[in-house]
Formats: C-alpha cells, structure tokens, sequence
C-alpha cells in the first residue's frame, strides 16, 4: 500500500497571469481524468489545497487557474517558471458526459468557477461539438478585466452563445451589468432539453438553481461543482462532507436532484 | 472482515494462573500494549515490559486505541527543497514498533476499532493507519459485572457487553470465575492459540454455555430505555432546529468530546518548516466542533454557526456512520462524559433528544 498523501513533484513550464491576482501554471504532465475533476496543489513549507484541473483532456499542458485568495495561493504567485509544485490527484467525480446529444447546453459561470467549466466546455466544444443542439455560455465577473481566458471564449466563434455579465462595469464595456442569474433573462431556453453545468459562488449558484428549477428544467438536469475545504481529497479527512456525501469523493459535481435528497439538506 | 480474515471456530479455557505466563511469553516475543493504572484513578493503555504492572481489573481507560493506529500527530512526508528548484520527498517513518498484543480493551473499544477499520479501510485505504493496524493482534476482554455509570454500549447497536465472532476482536477473554473462556475471533487470533497452545484447553459446550449466561447477567444492569434505531430515525424525520440551537448555546468548542472519542477519525494536514527549504507535512485530529473547520480560502465558512456544527457532529454519528458502515460512531463508551464541561456528552444528547418534543417534520425549502 502506497503512502497516498505524498504528492508528485512537478515543474511549472509556464505562468500566465489570466487577469489581477489570477494565475494559471501550465504543467508538462501526462495525466488520465474528467473535466471537473482537481488536484490537491501542495507549496512544500506551505501546505495543500485543492484547485480543479482547467485544462481539457488531451491538451498538451495541465492547467491550474488559482486567484490569490489564502494562504497557500498567495505563496503560489511567488513561484517562478522553472519551479516546482506537488500534486496528487485527480480526485473527484468529475462532470457526468453522457447523454449530451441532441442537448441543449448552457454552461453557467461565476468568478473563478469559471476554471473548472473552461476544462467542460472545451471538451464538449472540442469533441462533441457535432451532436449538441445549442451551446451557451452565462459568465459573470466582478469587473471586466477578472474575466478569465478572454481570447479563447472570443475565439470560439459563433459556435456558441456567450452572454458576459459584471458587477462594476468600465467605460467601453459591452456586456451585461448584474448578477449572473440574471443573464437567464436573456436567453430563451427549452427546458426538457436543456442540461445546465453551473460552478461559481454558493450563492450564485443558489439563485441560478432557484430560476432554473422556474423555467420547468428537471433538477437531476442541473448539475454543478461545489467548492468545499477538501484537505485530503480522498474521503478522510472528514473536512467536506455534506449529509453522509463526502464532496470530494462523491462530488463535487452533484445534480441538484441528488442534493435535494440528501438529510439534513444542508445547502443550496 | 476488513483485514479479510476467514472466520475460525474456536474456543478455548485458560486458567487464571496462566495469565501471568502468557503475559510473560507475549512481551518476550511481541510488544504489549496493555491497561495500568495512572495517575490515581486514572488507567492508561500503555506499552509495558513488565506484566507486573498490567492491571485488567478495570473499567474504563482514559486513553483509546485509536491513537496507536491514527496517533494525535505524526509525520506523512519530510521534504527538502533543492536548488535547482525541484523537492524531494521522504515518507514519514513507521513509528510502530513491530507486532503488537492489545491485551485487555474492553468490547466498546474493539468496536470503535472495528469502525475506524471500516472508515480507513474504504478505498483508497489510509495506509498509514495500516501500515500500524496491520501489525496488530487485539485480545478483548469482555465486561462481566455491572458497567460504572455512563457505560451505554448496550444501547448502540450491541458494542458490548460481551462481543460475537466478527465483531473486531482477534481473540476475547471472558472471565469465568477460576479460568478464562477464549474465544477465537479471526485468523490472527487462531495463530496467537497456535503459539501458546500449551497454555490453552480445548472448552466444551458446557463452558460455552456460560458466555450467554455472562451476557444475560450483564445486560441486567442496563435500564433499556431506548434503542439507537430509534434515534437515527428521529434524526432522519423530525426538524430539530430548535434543539440544536439551544445545544449550540451551550457547547464551548473545546473539541474534548471528539479527541477523546475512540472513532472521530477527521484530521487536517500542516506544513512545518524546520530549516529553510526543509520540513515535514504532518497530519493531526482535528475536530468537526471548531469553528474554522470547514471554512475556505476567502472566509466563506458553511458551518459557521455554533448550532450548525454540533448538528453536523450527532449527525455524524448517529446518522452518515450506520449509512456508510451498517455500524454507528458511537460504541457507548461514556468518554465523552468525562471530559465535557457543559453535558453535552453524547449520552445526554440522546437524552434530550429524547425529550425534545418539538417534532416537526423536515421543511425542506426550494
């Protein structure tokens, strides 16, 4: 039996500052796993934290996408390229990727859960992209520059609909203003068929849930990733579960079916 | 069983003279873990070389077994950042001493055992927990007089008095009067008979017989007055917000009740740097009861209220524990009595629960 809390030792090939205080670490590592899925991130001297893998299977270099937001993080944005990290994983469930044809799929995004949603849409977009119906993407920032992977969501081209919200726009925005559940508004959905992928702030994702659940889309349809302190990753540590679900094993993405049946309801 | 042990018929007498020669043969070839007395009242497991100072007449000790197997503290990793910008890792050393006997738990403490067995026997396996619990032979000693008060194993699902095959233990004694009825539990235990068999007798039913009559006379002691079924379906049906509030008025957050408790199996992880570049992770117990438990990077804290976490801490136990394992995170050992300051022990939470008469049922919102 292998000591399973000894992460791997990498090297960052490349950092790239996605907007203020956000970093992304690209890594040469060949790694089997699920969008949705994460990594425990170790700063030897610092400690570990989990951060969900940005990066789409099969793209050349691993990704993390981090915000400076604790401890371990803010020691992250000291870190050079040359450098080394450690990782274990990937732990979780990861997003379920079957039964997408014919769907219309609306991805919905707040803050850094944009992170998580890049690795989804991507794989969806890159590999699946001929059987969707409609492909959509919500996504809200607190101002205009915190909008992560701008030139990439640019060049997706009208393959997909994206809809960008902030809370504090500047002179010469052109997107939304407002709260992510808001841009629901704004698009027309067809609610049997409909699959929505959510990750973002607890409470924007409980009021995104509470509209959806409005328009008639069946709750095992709505599905997203939730953040928790996951210290081991490995349904041990005790630090994230909800009910009797530990999320980094069980989860982190659930349907919101599966949350509504849980006792004591905890959350959402 | 978790270890994957073949159940092994078996049972066997040994005299009561013949204790202190075992005690003598095992500490020759094992290390062994045993109950003595400590600081006055007080008994400890302790590892001990001399079989002098073993004392099995006792009720309860006030530390568990569970930190020979999951320690307070101990070392995953040592680390040391290179030049060059690269770490190189080390696995923490094995810090338990060869095979060892436990000699002398009682049947609530083979239980919690048995239940952190399961919990760090789900996969991925904690191989820390065991690379230690791997090497180890439990030899149980079943309680046969009247529990001192505060002893509630009756009540959670069996943990005692006296246990069944299956139940943890590797080998149990029960004090006949004038011998001891071994009964063999699994296959580590049938070795143990195997190595000392001149000590051992082959019982007879009619010995046999007299387990049941020890069990009947025990439980007489124990004023049933509910059933642990019934508090895991109460937890499940009624909204029970007003109790936990008022619970959480009371709990000071000392996170006695969980370190103490033989089955609270949550720990966090820590960096510590010794020298620059060099340290070790280490893992310790944490407790559920904390307030900065569950909270994230950014200070968003789900369970930030008093209330919240004392819900989260019975529910664990009475409630995710009988879900995932079929058994409960409580075996009634009473520890947790000793050592809370405000009787929020889990006897008396049954207690009010049990009274509480404000059953709603659940609201679920949204």
């Amino acid at each position: 039996m292998n000591n399973n809390y000894i992460p791997k030792v990498v090297r960052i090939e490349r950092i790239f500052e996605e907007a203020p205080n956000v970093n992304t670490f690209y890594i040469k590592e060949r790694l089997e796993f699920i969008p949705g899925q994460f990594l425990e991130i170790s700063y030897f001297g610092i400690g570990e934290s989990p951060i969900s893998i940005a990066s789409c299977p099969g793209e050349e270099f691993l990704r993390i996408s981090f915000k400076r937001v604790g401890g371990l993080t803010n020691n992250l944005f000291d870190l050079k390229e040359g450098d080394s990290i450690g990782i274990r994983g990937p732990f979780g469930n990861g997003f379920p990727l079957g039964d997408l044809d014919e769907k219309d799929i609306i991805f919905i995004a707040g803050g850094m859960g944009m992170a998580p949603l890049r690795s989804l849409l991507k794989f969806i977009f890159c590999k699946k992209q001929g059987n969707i119906s409609s492909l959509t993407l919500l996504y809200g920032a607190r101002r205009p520059q915190d909008i992560l992977y701008k030139k990439e969501l640019e060049e997706l081209g009208e393959n997909i609909k994206v809809l960008l919200t902030v809370d504090k726009p500047e002179a010469g925005w052109q997107g939304h203003t407002g709260v992510v559940p808001k841009l629901l508004d704004k698009i027309e959905l067809n609610p049997l068929n409909t699959r929505a992928f959510i990750c973002g702030p607890e409470i924007m994702m409980r009021f995104t849930v509470a509209k959806l659940l409005k328009t008639g889309i069946p709750s095992s349809d709505i599905i997203f990733s939730l953040e928790r302190y996951m210290k081991c990753g490995v349904g041990k540590c005790g630090h994230c579960y909800i009910a009797d679900k530990f999320v980094c094993r069980d989860g982190p993405v659930f349907n919101y079916k599966q949350l509504s049946d849980l006792s004591p309801a905890e959350i959402l | 069983m978790i270890s994957g042990e073949h159940m092994i018929d078996g049972y066997y007498n040994l005299k009561k003279e013949d204790l202190k020669n075992l005690l003598k043969a095992v500490i020759k070839d094992f290390r062994l873990i045993s109950p003595q007395p400590a600081n006055g009242a007080d008994f400890l497991f302790q590892e001990t070389e001399d079989s002098g100072k073993i004392n099995l007449n006792y009720d309860i000790t006030s530390n568990t077994l569970k930190e020979f197997f999951f320690p307070a503290r101990e070392t995953v990793f040592e680390y040391e950042k290179r030049k060059d910008g690269s770490v190189e890792t080390v696995p923490g050393a094995d810090t338990f001493k060869g095979e060892t006997v436990f000699l002398g738990p009682r049947s609530c403490d083979i239980r919690a055992v048995y239940f952190q067995d399961c919990f760090f026997g789900k996969e991925p396996k904690d191989s820390l927990y065991w690379r230690k619990r791997d090497k180890s032979i439990l030899i149980s000693f079943a309680c046969n007089k009247p529990p001192r008060k505060g002893c509630f194993c009756v009540y959670t699902n069996n943990s005692g008095p006296v246990l069944e095959k299956g139940e943890g233990f590797d080998l149990q004694f029960i004090d006949l009067a004038g011998f001891y009825l071994v009964e063999v539990g699994t296959g580590k235990g049938k070795n143990f008979i195997k190595k000392y068999g001149k000590l051992f007798k082959q019982s007879d039913e009619k010995i046999l017989a007299k387990k049941s009559c020890i069990k009947e006379s025990c439980l007489k002691h124990f004023e049933k007055e509910y059933n642990i079924m019934d508090i895991y379906e109460k937890l499940k049906d009624i909204n029970l917000e007003k109790l936990w509030e008022e619970l959480g008025k009371r709990c000071t957050n000392c996170g006695g009740c969980e370190f103490i408790c033989p089955t609270c199996f949550c720990f966090y992880t820590q960096d510590i740097e010794h020298s620059k570049g060099k340290g070790e992770r280490i893992r310790a117990w944490d407790s559920c009861i904390f307030s900065g438990y569950s909270r994230m990077a950014g200070g968003v804290n789900p369970h930030e209220k008093n209330s919240d976490r004392i819900s989260r801490r019975f529910f664990c136990k009475l409630y995710n524990c009988y879900k995932w394992f079929g058994v409960f995170g409580c075996t009634g050992c009473g520890r947790c009595s000793f050592v809370c300051p405000v009787n929020l022990d889990m006897e008396s939470f049954i207690a009010s629960l049990m009274k509480t008469d404000r059953y709603q049922p659940l609201l679920k919102e949204l």
